[in-house]
């Protein structure tokens, strides 16, 4: 009767084999310069916007104009600000592990773009001299893009996904 | 003369692919022709600020979705890799549009109440589906 059970050294064997692979997805890809500007410009961007918001959802800060605290402006500045969260969440996982991240900085790209035209469309451009905070929201959006977009052309892919795609 | 399982055996995509393509495309040419036909005497004219917002988004979207049903097969001609970043790009909008609507815009806007237009929103989970599957083809079937 044949022995089923795996021995030590084919446990082993078999660990072996996966261990450069796991090397190769916790490896940290080279980045240029401009790329950890991008990436650094546009977590700070999203976790202040968070920050702010929760901030003003407490009562800690009251802002300058009470426009932002209607209901509609709340409700979407709140859906939008957790959808962003997420997202940042996952670019973040998939730069550690260098793995689909321009697939999520694309997504995150879209995500942006589809919020800024149904905002535009329904709301307008928000830039009013009454209202200032949503003023510097608006006017800063642009700069969101371009930074995503930064992250897209400036991204070293591994040769791993170069070989893959 | 080439026929149309030699065409599709070159781009390594399963039927399944094709399936789920011309079902979006079929489901695509259906909401551009109903919001393009669609008349005033559908909408609730007892609120008409949402009823504006509907007709605004639901334009811009329309003109959208016709961009990406002309782009979309000239792209799949060109190359597969465009496409799977196309692909990716059309489903994250589609599924943005799917939370927006759910999480912010039913408040504010208002779609008529017909029973195509209500068949296409409920539609809409089941398109998505397809256009995900597309992504995850042409991310790793057309990949190796």
């Amino acid at each position: 009767m044949s022995n089923k059970h795996v021995n030590q050294d084919e446990i082993k064997t078999i660990l072996e084999s996966f261990s450069s692979y796991q090397e190769e997805f916790s490896k940290p890809s080279k980045q240029s310069k401009l790329f950890k500007v991008f990436i650094i410009s546009f977590n700070v961007y999203i976790l202040v916007c968070y920050a702010l918001l929760n901030l003003v959802l407490h009562g800690i800060i009251i802002p300058a104009d009470p426009t932002v605290l209607e209901k509609g402006f709340l409700d979407i500045f709140i859906a939008r600000a957790n959808g962003m969260f997420w997202l940042l969440a996952a670019m973040n996982i998939c730069l550690f592990f260098n793995i689909f991240f321009k697939s999520i900085v694309l997504i995150t790209l879209v995500y942006c773009v589809n919020s800024f035209v149904d905002s535009f469309v329904l709301f307008g451009t928000f830039v009013d001299a009454n209202r200032p905070a949503l003023s510097v929201y608006s006017f800063s959006r642009p700069f969101m893009l371009i930074a995503l977009i930064g992250l897209l052309m400036t991204h070293n892919t591994p040769e791993r996904d170069q070989q893959a795609t | 003369m080439m026929d149309m399982n030699d065409m599709t055996k070159g781009y390594r995509l399963s039927k399944l692919y094709w399936l789920s393509f011309v079902v979006t495309y079929i489901y695509c040419v259906v909401t551009v022709y109903l919001i393009h036909t669609l008349g005033a005497d559908y909408y609730d004219t007892s609120n008409p600020q949402q009823v504006l917002s509907a007709v605004k988004l639901s334009t811009v979207r329309m003109y959208i979705i016709s961009i990406g049903l002309i782009i979309y097969p000239i792209v799949l001609l060109i190359s597969v890799r465009i496409a799977k970043y196309v692909t990716l790009g059309l489903t994250a909008w589609a599924i943005a549009m799917l939370i927006d609507d759910h999480l912010v815009l039913y408040e504010i806007i208002e779609y008529p109440e017909r029973a195509s237009i209500a068949a296409i929103l409920e539609l809409r989970p089941f398109i998505i589906v397809a256009m995900v599957w597309m992504c995850f083809e042409l991310t790793f079937r057309t990949g190796n």
